[in-house]
C-alpha cells in the first residue's frame, strides 16, 4: 500500500463527492453582506491603509503620478528605486523628472533586470494593484511574469499604485478576481498587502521594517475633488 | 534569564508550579495577552454579524470535516495541476522523514524556515539540523526563542513570555552584537543576519493557514515578510500543513481571513496574505522551481472518527483562547510542557502525544468558559475540556486514590441514608483533623484550596429547630 493509500484508508475515505457549491454558498449566507455603501468605498480604504500603517497620496490623474512618486523618493533618501516592468512608462517619466528637477544620485531599473542584492540599501520598489479592498486596506499583488516579487518585498519603501474603481468592499465581492489571477494561465503566487513589513515580537512593542518595507505607501488615482 | 524548556507534558504539575513563581514571566505574559484581548476587541465590532460570521464559520468546518477526503482529492488534484508534488504522512517521523529527504534531494546546505505551528508539533527543525542541514527559523519571534533553545509560548506571539532585557543580552550572549534593548535595534539585527540567509538558502519552509480545494492554493498569513521570503527566494519550498486545513473555495477562504487576524493579533488584515498555487511559471520572474506539499495526519485521523473531539480539527490557531484564558494569563504557553497550549492545547495535547504524555491536560482549566466565547470558529472548548477529564478518568490517569473516594462519593450521593451517616462520620472527625483556620487538611487537596470543615449543625437539624419556634 502507498503512503497516499494508507493515509485516505485511516481517513475512512470513501466515494464521497465534494458536496455541491450551492451548499457552500447557503452556509456563507448566514455571515451576512457587508455594510458598506458604494460611496464611502475609497473614503473606508483610506482609512484601512492608514490603520495597517500606511500613507496614502491622492492623484487627480495618472499624469501626476511622477511628481508623486519623486516626493515620495526625496523623502525617504531612495537611491534606487525599481520598478515592476509593467510600469515602464511610469519609470521613463519619473527618471525624466529626477533628471531635470535636480542632480540626483539614485537611478531607476525595471524588475526584470535586477537581481536580489540589488536592493540593499535605500530602496524603493513600485508596484500596481490588481485589486483594493476598503473594509481592510489590503491590495492585491500580482506577481509574475510583469513583477517580480520582490519589488514589494525587499527594498525599504513599498510604493503601490491603485486605481480607484479597483476597490471592493471586500474579498468577498471580489473572490472571482482571485480565482481568475490564480487559475489557468495566472500567477503562481499573488499576496495581499496591508500595510508595511512588521512585528510585535518584543514586548508587544510596534516595529516596522522587520524583514520586508519599513515604509508602505499607496497612492490612489484618479482622484477628482 | 533563559531557561530550557523541552516538550513534556507529563511534567505539566511541576511547569505548573515554576511558571507561577516566576513573577517577570506573569508580568511578561499578562502584559502580552491583555494587549491583544483588546486589540482584538476594537476590531470585531467592525461587522454587525460577528456572530453570524461565527456560525457560518463553524458550519463551513464541519461540511469540510464531513467531507474530508472528498476535499482533500479535489485540492490534490488542483494543486498538482498548477505543478506542485502532493505528499503524506501519518505521523511525525514519516513527515520529518520526507522533508529531510527533500532536502538531501536538492543538496540543501541552508534551510529558512517561516513560523508553522505543525513543524513545531513534528519537531522538524531540531530534526533537520541533526540531519546537518542549517535551519533557521526567520520569525522573529521565533528566532528568539530558537536561539534560546526554547520552545514557543503562544501560538502566535512565540517570544511574548521574553522582556526586551532578555532578548538583548540573548542576542549579545549569542549573535555577539553589542547590548541594546531597544526593540527597533534589536529587530534591525535580526533583519541583518536573516537576510543574508535568506539570499543563501537552498530550501525555505512553511506552514499552511489554509488550503483552498477548488483552486488547489495554499494560504500563507504573516506579518513580517518572512514567510514570503521564505517561500520566493529559495529554489525549493516546502510547505507542511495538517490535513484540517481545507477550505472549500475562495468566498469561504474570504470569511477565515476576515476572522483570523481579528481574532489573533486584532489586525483587519495581517501585512502579507499570500496565496500559493504550484511553482514558478514559464516566464515568471521569480519563486521557487519545486513545490511541495506535505499533508500530515499525526493523529488527525483518529480525532476526525472521534464523534466528541473532531471539532477541534475546526481550529484555525488564531490564539485568541489563549489569549482570554485565566489560567493561560497564569502559567504562559511553557505551564503546559506542550507544543500547543491554553484550552485548545490542553484538548489535544492528549489526543496528539497519546494519554500516558499528557494526563493533566484536560484539569489546567478553570471550565469557566470564555474560550468557547472568544474561539471564531466556535469550538465548544470548555465542554471539551469536561469531556476529555472523563476520558482522562476512564484511561485511568488520575490518581488511583482520588477514583476510589470519588467512587465512594458517587455511592454516598445515591442513598439518603448513607449520606446522613457519612456526615455525621464526617462532623465527629472533623475537629481533629482541622487546621486553626477551621479548615480541613486533606492531603494534597488542601495545598491549593481551602476545604471548609462541616458546620456543627445540618442544613436539616436547622430547619427543624425552625419549625419548631414558629
Amino acid at each position: 500500500m502507498s503512503a497516499r493509500e494508507r493515509f485516505f484508508s485511516n481517513l475512512g475515505a470513501d466515494k464521497w463527492e465534494v458536496p455541491p457549491v450551492e451548499e457552500v454558498r447557503r452556509i456563507l449566507a448566514i455571515k451576512g453582506g457587508n455594510d458598506i455603501p458604494q460611496q464611502d468605498l475609497v473614503q473606508l480604504f483610506r482609512e484601512r491603509v492608514v490603520g495597517a500603517g500606511g500613507k496614502v497620496y491622492n492623484c487627480a490623474g495618472e499624469g501626476e503620478i511622477p511628481g508623486i512618486l519623486a516626493t515620495v523618493c526625496r523623502e525617504h533618501g531612495s537611491e534606487r528605486v525599481v520598478f515592476a516592468d509593467d510600469l515602464a512608462g511610469y519609470r521613463q517619466k519619473f527618471q525624466a523628472r529626477m533628471q531635470s528637477e535636480e542632480r540626483w544620485p539614485g537611478e531607476t531599473k525595471l524588475s526584470s533586470r535586477v537581481d536580489r542584492n540589488y536592493y540593499q540599501g535605500r530602496t524603493m520598489g513600485i508596484t500596481s494593484a490588481r485589486a483594493a479592498f476598503a473594509d481592510s486596506g489590503a491590495i492585491l499583488a500580482l506577481a509574475g511574469a510583469n513583477e517580480s516579487r520582490m519589488v514589494s518585498l525587499l527594498p525599504l519603501v513599498h510604493v503601490c499604485l491603485v486605481e480607484v474603481h479597483s476597490i471592493h468592499p471586500d474579498l468577498d465581492s471580489a473572490s472571482s478576481v482571485v480565482d481568475d489571477s490564480l487559475k489557468g494561465s495566472g500567477a503562481s503566487a499573488l499576496t495581499f498587502i496591508a500595510g508595511p513589513s512588521k512585528t510585535a515580537d518584543i514586548e508587544k512593542v510596534l516595529v516596522e521594517g522587520v524583514h520586508g518595507p519599513k515604509i508602505w505607501v499607496v497612492v490612489l488615482y484618479p482622484m477628482g475633488n | 534569564m533563559s531557561f530550557h524548556v523541552p516538550v513534556e507534558p507529563q511534567n505539566l504539575p511541576s511547569l505548573v508550579r515554576e511558571r507561577l513563581a516566576d513573577q517577570a514571566y506573569r508580568t511578561n505574559v499578562l502584559r502580552a495577552t491583555e494587549l491583544s484581548l483588546a486589540k482584538r476587541a476594537r476590531v470585531v465590532t467592525d461587522y454587525r454579524d460577528w456572530e453570524n460570521m461565527r456560525e457560518a464559520a463553524h458550519r463551513i468546518k464541519k461540511l469540510v470535516m464531513d467531507h474530508l477526503p472528498a476535499y482533500l482529492r479535489e485540492f490534490e488534484s488542483r494543486a498538482r495541476d498548477a505543478g506542485a508534488e502532493v505528499l503524506y504522512a501519518d505521523d511525525a517521523v514519516e513527515a520529518r522523514r520526507i522533508v529531510v529527504d527533500i532536502c538531501r534531494s536538492h543538496e540543501a546546505h541552508l534551510v529558512v524556515k517561516s513560523k508553522s505551528m505543525v513543524t513545531e508539533e513534528i519537531h522538524l527543525a531540531p530534526k533537520l539540523t541533526a540531519a546537518g542541514i542549517e535551519t533557521l527559523e526567520t520569525d522573529l519571534g521565533e528566532y528568539i526563542v530558537q536561539l534560546a533553545g526554547e520552545i514557543p509560548s503562544h501560538i502566535t506571539a512565540p517570544a511574548l513570555h521574553k522582556s526586551r532585557q532578555d532578548i538583548g543580552r540573548l542576542f549579545q550572549q549569542r549573535l555577539g552584537v553589542e547590548y541594546t534593548e531597544d526593540p527597533e535595534q534589536l529587530t534591525a539585527i535580526a533583519r541583518r543576519v536573516l537576510r543574508e540567509k535568506f539570499l543563501r538558502a537552498d530550501v525555505g519552509i512553511s506552514g499552511v493557514n489554509f488550503a483552498v480545494a477548488d483552486t488547489g492554493a495554499i494560504c500563507i498569513v504573516e506579518n513580517e515578510g518572512n514567510a514570503r521570503l521564505s517561500i520566493s527566494l529559495p529554489r525549493v519550498h516546502i510547505a507542511v500543513m495538517g490535513m484540517e486545513k481545507l477550505l472549500p473555495d475562495t468566498a469561504s477562504l474570504s470569511l477565515f481571513l476576515k476572522m483570523l487576524a481579528r481574532s489573533a493579533t486584532g489586525q483587519r488584515m495581517t501585512s502579507y496574505t499570500s496565496l500559493i498555487r504550484g511553482p514558478r511559471r514559464n516566464g515568471e520572474q521569480d519563486g521557487p522551481e519545486k513545490l511541495y506539499i506535505v499533508i500530515l495526519d499525526n493523529g488527525r485521523a483518529r480525532m476526525l472518527k472521534h464523534p466528541e473531539l473532531r471539532e477541534v480539527l475546526y481550529c484555525v490557531r488564531c490564539g485568541a483562547c489563549l489569549n482570554t484564558c485565566p489560567v493561560y494569563q497564569l502559567i504562559g504557553g511553557h505551564g503546559y510542557g506542550s507544543v500547543y497550549s491554553g484550552p485548545i492545547g490542553a484538548v489535544i495535547t492528549p489526543a496528539l502525544e497519546g494519554w500516558a504524555e499528557a494526563p493533566y491536560h484536560p484539569f489546567v482549566s478553570s471550565l469557566c468558559g470564555a474560550c468557547t466565547d472568544i474561539c471564531p470558529v466556535k469550538i465548544d472548548l470548555h465542554h471539551l475540556l469536561l469531556r476529555q477529564r472523563g476520558n482522562a478518568v476512564r484511561e485511568k490517569r488520575t490518581p488511583s486514590l482520588e477514583r476510589f473516594l470519588v467512587r465512594g462519593w458517587r455511592l454516598i450521593m445515591q442513598s439518603p441514608a448513607l449520606y446522613q451517616l457519612a456526615g455525621r462520620i464526617m462532623r465527629f472527625l472533623a475537629p481533629l483533623a482541622s487546621d486553626k483556620g477551621g479548615n480541613l487538611v486533606v492531603p494534597r487537596w488542601s495545598v491549593q484550596r481551602a476545604f471548609p470543615s462541616p458546620p456543627r449543625k445540618t442544613f436539616k437539624d436547622l430547619w427543624r429547630g425552625k419549625e419548631g419556634q414558629t
